[in-house]
């Protein structure tokens, strides 16, 4: 008995320790789209604090294409030792509800949400419409006439389920591959009349007076922003989205590291050096959430995906 | 002309720090030693620099990136010429004519050629960059799925038209490179297809494992059943100062050949996507008809290298328009050099005009100093690198296999590619043995793509129709050459075997 006692404190020990020094090395950090996006400059900008605070070495590798599945897809079948860590939004939701992804969120071990970026709808400057409460009447009036572009299957393309509904269908849905910066240049050409895109894409071709903003997608009005009104003020209740980026380790990852991890993102997460930087740089602002509350988050998130999903017929 | 001349004053005083300049040399050396590497690309040679440009002010970060764009799109001719094998994906055609020059013992004025026809693709390209590179843009832009889709037909046409050859061969060839261009998501819908449920697959085939197993794993197996020892003769191991004028002397008189490759490389180097491979292929295709030899074209004529060295080192400062002007990376490289840029809290775009000009200003200089520095360098170190490309083989071909398998590798992290490349190496072998060539393949491969996704993404905002293909002015016109490029290829190619 003592023995087997004496065992177990040792194999506890060993362990606690190795957790202690967690972690020993490079953590490599899936981002499952191109450098230099949105989504690539924010973890930068996290691990660049993160090696200042703690001297943790992130190691960012881009894995693209599929939508961001195929980077994911790495990380399902890494070791889960917290070594292999990915950075994620809300694609996990649409691409698992469209088909182009066998997996979701629950597949992984969640970690924490770090930063929400704003969405906004956008349309050229010389368009008749104020904002998207107009564009919606338009399409009501001439069916079959305006182009929405959406990237098919994608987060913008649950976006824009509720304003086609809310237009009874009269938009023509415009597909784009190839993300915001497609949808931006298709409708700066005159190739597509308005679409949903992140705020951080857009900013630039509004300040230039390129583009105009017709609505902000997020539940208040967006600090950068502050003169556009959100869709929920327009009338459109279900029109609410964000793009929060959150870290997802493989399942099975001890309970012990995921809190590690999670607890330097949120002091990293609280320098005010930090907050500006993924203000200035990438239009986000930190939005720390994490166990319950954040699981609470995914599943309310991944249920309303489910719905829109259904409602346009998305659904496989 | 304001931008011309606060280019020359602001930009070039701010490269001409001795720092800058360093750094722009070692960004061009970097950049050549992943071109000529046959499986390294520009893109990874960016990509890779990128972490220590963190720390750097970013003038210097962007000084550095540039010259390593410039420097490995421009040394891919290297392991084309001495070895057979495109050193990156955008000088395929490079191999036709510099490696058979090579063979003939004029290694030296073959790499001399394809070293100043980078120097000029490169050079004039900048100047058109920082002359036009906003009203360009704005041309662009008018081009919507429809015209993407033109062009890429056009493209396709005059390409495919142009290769001689067994023509029931070509178009299987194109058969394959089309359905081997549809595995993986749909463009459009990303919904997985011809995957066998084979997970790897849903993110499809890619362009570099593919090419880098056809053209160079397939040469390498090659090599190793043939009987040479070394695989670039001794006898052509230099190249002498008098070949660098008499290059330059044969790009000169060459001059038409020259301006309109570099037309083709500048343009397809504007859109968005399409990249250095398909302007290399299509140039060297249309050298090819204009030329009043044409059968000659293959067998290791300056005609062929300077087509295709002018119109790939063009493409890049085409790729630099749409980035600098609009934020929007013209192809793989440029789309990395965006992330180089907001690393250090730069938006290319329109505001950067307005906010970073003497960034503007630094990246122009940089450029135009950068194709200066690659000439100086290809000719001060062009023994150094044939020295190292003429190592016994059985040093030699392990170390491109290795560096080439890193290369599929880091594509995308993931050792599946490096699978990819093995299995196209064998396959590539079986093409050779049997005749076959692998050129349709690529085309097909490469521009399938464009065509699919652009006639799809058209059709949805046509509401299904497709009339705008023949209605819409720009997208006809595009048409109707690629028709006359048909034809005219057909004759060609004809009156090319005739004579031969």
């Amino acid at each position: 008995m003592g023995r087997r006692l004496l065992a177990v404190m040792v194999l506890l020990s060993f362990v606690s320790l190795s957790f202690a020094t967690y972690p020993t090395g490079p953590i490599k950090v899936v981002v499952p789209y191109s450098a230099g996006g949105a989504s690539d400059v924010q973890v930068r900008i996290i691990g660049k604090y993160v090696k200042q605070l703690f001297g943790w070495d992130f190691a960012v590798v881009n894995i693209t294409s599929g939508g961001g599945s195929t980077g994911a897809r790495e990380v399902l079948k890494a070791k889960p030792d917290g070594y292999t860590v990915l950075w994620y939004h809300q694609s996990v939701f649409s691409n698992y509800h469209v088909g182009t992804a066998e997996f979701n969120y629950y597949d992984f071990t969640p970690v924490c949400i770090a930063t929400r970026g704003n969405r906004v709808v956008i349309a050229r400057p010389d368009s008749p419409w104020k904002n998207l409460r107009d564009a919606i009447e338009d399409a009501k009036k001439n069916p079959g006439k305006i182009r929405l572009g959406v990237e098919i299957g994608a987060t913008s393309h649950f976006q824009a389920i509720p304003i086609q509904l809310a237009a009874n269908n009269g938009f023509i849905l415009s597909a784009s591959s190839g993300g915001d910066m497609d949808r931006i240049t298709k409708i700066m050409g005159g190739h597509m009349d308005l679409s949903p895109i992140a705020l951080s894409a857009a900013v630039p071709f509004f300040k230039s007076g390129e583009l105009k903003p017709l609505a902000v997608l997020s539940p208040e009005r967006d600090p950068f922003l502050p003169n556009v009104p959100t869709a929920k003020e327009l009338g459109l209740e279900e029109l609410v989205f964000t793009q929060d980026q959150f870290f997802l380790m493989p399942k099975g990852t001890p309970t012990e590291i995921v809190k590690t991890f999670a607890n330097a993102i949120k002091q990293v997460l609280q320098l005010k050096e930090c907050a500006d930087e993924l203000a200035e740089k990438a239009f986000a602002i930190p939005f720390y959430m994490d166990g319950e509350e954040m699981l609470k988050f995914l599943k309310w998130e991944d249920e309303r995906f489910d719905r829109f999903a259904r409602a346009a017929g998305l659904k496989k | 002309m304001e931008v011309l001349t606060q280019t020359v004053t602001v930009g070039f005083a701010q490269v001409f720090q001795p720092w800058n300049l360093l750094l722009l040399f070692i960004g061009v050396l970097w950049g050549m030693i992943f071109g000529a590497i046959p499986g390294l690309t520009a893109t990874m040679g960016v990509a890779l620099a990128i972490p220590f440009t963190f720390s750097m002010k970013p003038i210097s970060g962007l000084v550095l990136l540039t010259g390593i764009y410039i420097g490995g799109v421009s040394g891919g001719f290297i392991s084309a010429t001495l070895l057979n094998m495109p050193g990156t994906p955008s000088s395929i055609t490079t191999c036709f004519d510099a490696h058979p020059m090579s063979k003939q013992g004029k290694s030296g004025l073959a790499l001399a050629l394809g070293l100043f026809s980078s120097f000029f693709g490169g050079i004039v390209g900048v100047i058109f960059l920082i002359s036009l590179a906003s009203l360009i843009a704005r041309v662009a832009l008018k081009f919507g799925p429809f015209e993407y889709f033109s062009l890429a037909v056009m493209a396709f046409v005059a390409v495919s038209s142009m290769l001689g050859g067994n023509i029931l061969k070509n178009l299987i060839g194109i058969a394959i490179g089309l359905l081997l261009s549809c595995v993986g998501a749909d463009p459009i819908t990303s919904i997985p297809r011809l995957t066998f449920q084979f997970r790897e697959l849903h993110s499809g085939i890619a362009l570099l494992p593919l090419l880098v197993g056809l053209f160079c794993v397939s040469e390498i197996i090659a090599d190793i059943e043939s009987e040479i020892e070394r695989i670039v003769p001794p006898e052509s191991r230099s190249m002498k100062l008098s070949e660098v004028f008499q290059a330059a002397k044969i790009l000169f008189k060459q001059l038409g050949n020259a301006l309109t490759s570099f037309a083709i490389g500048f343009i397809i180097g504007v859109f968005p996507g399409i990249g250095g491979a398909t302007a290399n292929i299509i140039s060297y295709g249309v050298a090819r008809s204009n030329s009043r030899h044409p059968e000659k074209f293959g067998t290791g004529i300056p005609d062929g290298i300077i087509a295709s060295e002018v119109s790939n080192n063009a493409s890049v400062g085409g790729a630099m328009v749409p980035l600098l002007a609009l934020g929007i990376p013209g192809d793989a490289v440029t789309a990395i050099l965006l992330g180089g840029f907001l690393i250090h809290g730069i938006n290319p775009g329109p505001l950067m005009f307005r906010y970073n000009p003497d960034l503007v200003f630094g990246v122009y200089a940089a450029q135009f100093w950068g194709n200066i520095v690659m000439l100086v360098l290809g000719i001060v170190l062009m023994k150094f690198y044939i020295y190292s490309l003429s190592f016994p083989k059985q040093y030699l071909l392990p170390l491109i296999t290795v560096c080439a398998a890193v290369g599929a590798f880091g594509l995308n992290n993931r050792v599946f590619d490096i699978w990819v490349m093995l299995i196209f190496g064998i396959i590539g072998y079986v093409l050779k043995k049997l005749d076959f060539p692998v050129l349709p393949i690529i085309i097909a491969f490469v521009l399938g793509p464009i065509a699919e996704s652009n006639l799809r993404q058209g059709l949805t905002a046509s509401a299904g129709k497709f009339s705008p293909i023949f209605t819409r002015p720009l997208s006809l016109m595009l048409l109707i050459i690629a028709a006359f490029l048909f034809v005219l290829g057909r004759i060609l190619v004809k009156k090319g075997e005739y004579k031969s």
